[in-house]
C-alpha cells in the first residue's frame, strides 16, 4: 500500500520536530528514515502508524485520507524499539492477541487462531517458542515475536522504530539482512527508523536522510552515497574530509588542492564552498605531481580495519587530521611508515554550498 | 535475564534490601549487635503488645472470649466496620487507578501538586480530618442546611463515616501503581491499540494484568488502614453503641467502661485481621518484586 504525505508539520513546545514533510512511499517498498536523533525521524513514523497527530498535513494510504482515523483503523504493524512485548503473556498469546481482540463477528475460531498463530512463529523460525515468556527470550528473538505479532492482524504497512537498536552487534546485522529476506517473501510497504546509515544502506530500497525537522534527500542507497544532495548527507553518511573554498570562473579553488576544472552544479552567490572527499577517494603518492597540486601531509598514525587500513594524516596548514583508507593489499605492497611524507590526491570532490557554520551546527565534529 | 533486586518505588518497604553483600565488611559483633537490638525492638514494641492483647482475650477463658466477641453490639460493630471497608475500598480502588494513570501518563499543569495532595491524608491528622468533616457536613456545617433540607445525614452517620475512610486511605492505592506505571512505560498499551485492541481491551488485557500486584498490595493496604482507622471516625460517628460503633470504636468503649476482657477480645478480633494482612501484604510484594521487567 502507497503511503502520502504532504505538508505534514509537528511542532512540541518550542522545538519544530516537523517542518512541511512532503513523502511518497510507494507500494511493497522498503524504506529508511535516516538521522540524527532529534531530527523528527520518529515523530514522522509515529504519525504514519497514529500514534502521534500532525499539526498540519495530510496522510494518505492507497489514496485514503487517514488523518482522522485511529490507530487500530489504520492496517498498520507497528514494531517497537523496545518490542513492548506483553510480559504477562506466552509468545503464543502475544502473537495472537491481535486475531483476539478483534470484533466478535470477524472473530476467527481457536483452531483458526492456532493455525494463523503457528504460522507466523513458523516464519520467524520460533515456533519452539511458543509457551516461554518474554522475559525468558533473548533480544533478538523478542524482535523476531514481536514482528510476527504485528504481522498477524496482516498489516498493510509494517512500521518499525528502530528495529535493531537495542541489539549486539552480531545479532544486528543477522537479523537485518533476514528483515530484508522476509520483506522480500511478504512485500508488505514497511517503513523503519534508523540513526544508523550502514543499516539503511543494507536494508532500504530508498532512504530518507532527514535533519532538524526536514528531508535533506530521498533516494536510492547508492545515489545518497554517491551524490549526497547536501553537507549534511555526506558527512552523516560516513567519514569526509572537508575543506573550504571557492567556486572561480568554473574552476574550483582550495588550498589543499589548489585550482582544479568544476562543473558547478552548485554556484554560491559568494562562490565559498565546502569540499568534501572521502577517505577512501584520497589516492597517496610518494611524489608530487606536476600536473596537479596534491596535498603534501604527514603520516601520523596507521590503523589496520580488516579489509581497509586507515591512515591518519597531518597537513601543515590544516588543522584537522586528514583521514584516508586504502585496501589493504596496497597497504601491504606500498608499506606506508608513520613519519613519512606522502602527497593525497582525490579522485572525487563534492562541493557544497558553505552555509557558514552550517557543517558544525548540524554534526558534532569529528576527531 | 536477572531479575531486578533493589527497587526504587516509593512505598514498600518490605523489599529492596535482599541480597546485597557489604562491601565493607562490619565486624561480626558490629552485626550481631545491630540484628539484635532491632529483634529486641520490635519484640518490645510490636509482637509483646499483639502477645499481651491475645492473652488478655483469654485470660478469663475461652467461654468469655466467645461471650464479648458474640456480643450484639460486637457483632453489628463486625458488620458496620465491614460495611465501612466494603463501601471504601472499591472506591478508592477506582480513584487510585484514575489517579495514578492521570499521573503517571500525562503531563499536565498542577501535576505536582495533585501528586502532593494525594500524600496530604499522610501529613494531616485523622482527628482533625473528621473535625473538618464536622464543620463541611455538620448540622451547622456548610453544607449542612442543604443536606438536612434533602433528608441526608452524614454526621453521626455512616455516610461520615464511610468519607472520613476514605479520605484517611485515598493515598494507598495510588502512590503503589504511580511508580509500577510510569516503569512500566506506554509502548504495551500502544502496541496493543496497533493491534487493533479498543481502549477498554487494552486496560483490561494489557494495562491490569501488567500492574496487578501492585494493585492488590495497594488495595490490602487500603483496606488494612481502613478497618484500623478510629481518630477520624471517632469525630463523625456519634458513638452510638450498637450502632454507630466501628471495631476500634468498639474496643475503645469496652476498655474505657472498664471491660478490659471484653476489649481484648474485640481487638484480638483486630489483631488477627491485621496479620492476615501482614501475610498477603508480604507474599504480594514478593509477587509484585518478581513481575518487575527483567
Amino acid at each position: 500500500m502507497s503511503i502520502q504525505i504532504s505538508g505534514v508539520s509537528r511542532r512540541y513546545g518550542n522545538h519544530q520536530a516537523l517542518a512541511d514533510i512532503d513523502l511518497r512511499i510507494e507500494s511493497g517498498e522498503l524504506v529508511a528514515l535516516l538521522g540524527p536523533s532529534g531530527c523528527g525521524k520518529t515523530t514522522l513514523l509515529r504519525i504514519i502508524a497514529g500514534l502521534e497527530q500532525p499539526d498540519t498535513g495530510t496522510l494518505e494510504l492507497e489514496g485514503q485520507d487517514v488523518v482522522d482515523r485511529h490507530v487500530r483503523e489504520r492496517g498498520i504493524g507497528f514494531v517497537f524499539q523496545h518490542y513492548a512485548l506483553f510480559r504477562h503473556m506466552s509468545v503464543y498469546e502475544n502473537v495472537a492477541f491481535g486475531l483476539r481482540v478483534r470484533p466478535r463477528k470477524q472473530r476467527l475460531v481457536e483452531a483458526e487462531i492456532k493455525r494463523r498463530v503457528h504460522e507466523l512463529l513458523e516464519l520467524v523460525q520460533l515456533d519452539w517458542l511458543a509457551d516461554r515468556y518474554p522475559p525468558q527470550l533473548s533480544g533478538g528473538q523478542r524482535q523476531r515475536i514481536a514482528l510476527a505479532r504485528a504481522l498477524a492482524v496482516e498489516p498493510r504497512v509494517l512500521l518499525l522504530d528502530e528495529p535493531f537498536g537495542a541489539l549486539d552487534a552480531n545479532v544486528r546485522r543477522d537479523l537485518r539482512r533476514w528483515l530484508v529476506r522476509l520483506h522480500d517473501e511478504l512485500h508488505v510497504t514497511s517503513v523503519f527508523v534508523t540513526h544508523d546509515q550502514e543499516e539503511a544502506m543494507e536494508v532500504a530500497d530508498r532512504i530518507v536522510v532527514m535533519n532538524a525537522g526536514r528531508i535533506e534527500q530521498y533516494e536510492r542507497p547508492e545515489v545518497v552515497y554517491e551524490r549526497p544532495a547536501s553537507a549534511f548527507v555526506s558527512r552523516f553518511l560516513g567519514d569526509v574530509n572537508f575543506f573550504h573554498g571557492r567556486i572561480l570562473d568554473g574552476a574550483l579553488h582550495t588550498e589543499a588542492f589548489g585550482l582544479r576544472p568544476h562543473e558547478a552544479a552548485e554556484q554560491p552567490s559568494d562562490g565559498a564552498i565546502q569540499a568534501h572527499v572521502r577517505p577512501h577517494e584520497m589516492v597517496l603518492h610518494r611524489n608530487p605531481r606536476e600536473s596537479s597540486q596534491l596535498l603534501k601531509a604527514r603520516v601520523k598514525r596507521v590503523r589496520p580495519l580488516g579489509a581497509e587500513v586507515r591512515i591518519e594524516l597531518a597537513a601543515d596548514d590544516h588543522e584537522r587530521p586528514v583521514q584516508a583508507v586504502v585496501p589493504r593489499q596496497q597497504f601491504i605492497e606500498q608499506r606506508y611508515e608513520v613519519g613519512e611524507i606522502v602527497f593525497v590526491e582525490p579522485t572525487q570532490i563534492h562541493v557544497f554550498a558553505d552555509r557558514a557554520g552550517f557543517a558544525a551546527r548540524s554534526i558534532a565534529p569529528d576527531a | 535475564m536477572a531479575s531486578i533486586i533493589n527497587e526504587a518505588s516509593v512505598g514498600s518497604p518490605v523489599s529492596g534490601v535482599a541480597k546485597t553483600k557489604a562491601v565493607a565488611d562490619e565486624s561480626p559483633w558490629v552485626r550481631r549487635g545491630l540484628i539484635g537490638l532491632v529483634f529486641v525492638f520490635l519484640g518490645v514494641f510490636l509482637v509483646m503488645p499483639l502477645a499481651v492483647v491475645l492473652s488478655g482475650a483469654l485470660a478469663q477463658g475461652w467461654d468469655v472470649y466467645a461471650k464479648a466477641v458474640a456480643d450484639p453490639d460486637t457483632r453489628s460493630a463486625v458488620m458496620l466496620t465491614l460495611w465501612v471497608v466494603a463501601i471504601t475500598v472499591p472506591l478508592n480502588t477506582i480513584f487510585g487507578v484514575a489517579a495514578a494513570w492521570a499521573l503517571a501518563r500525562f503531563d499536565f499543569r498542577g501535576r505536582s501538586v495533585l501528586t502532593s495532595l494525594i500524600d496530604l491524608p499522610f501529613a494531616v491528622s485523622p482527628v482533625v480530618v473528621g473535625l473538618a468533616y464536622v464543620l463541611v457536613f455538620g448540622r451547622n456545617g456548610w453544607l449542612g442546611p442543604w443536606l438536612s433540607a434533602h433528608g441526608v445525614q452524614v454526621i453521626f452517620a455512616v455516610p461520615g463515616m464511610v468519607l472520613v475512610t476514605m479520605f484517611v486511605t485515598v493515598p494507598f492505592v495510588a502512590r503503589e501503581l504511580i511508580p509500577v506505571l510510569a516503569e512500566r512505560g506506554q509502548e504495551e498499551e500502544e502496541g496493543a491499540l496497533s493491534l487493533g485492541a479498543s481502549g477498554l481491551q487494552t486496560f483490561f488485557r494489557v494495562t491490569l494484568p501488567a500492574v496487578k500486584w501492585g494493585l492488590l498490595y495497594g488495595v490490602v493496604l487500603t483496606t488494612a488502614r481502613a478497618l484500623g482507622e478510629y481518630g477520624a471516625v471517632s469525630v463523625v460517628s456519634g458513638r452510638v453503641p450498637g450502632e454507630m460503633e466501628t471495631l476500634t470504636l468498639r474496643v475503645d468503649m469496652l476498655y474505657q467502661n472498664y471491660q478490659a476482657t471484653a476489649a481484648f477480645a474485640v481487638a484480638s478480633l483486630l489483631a488477627v485481621i491485621a496479620l492476615v494482612t501482614l501475610v498477603l501484604k508480604t507474599y504480594l510484594g514478593d509477587r509484585k518484586d518478581d513481575a518487575k521487567p527483567a
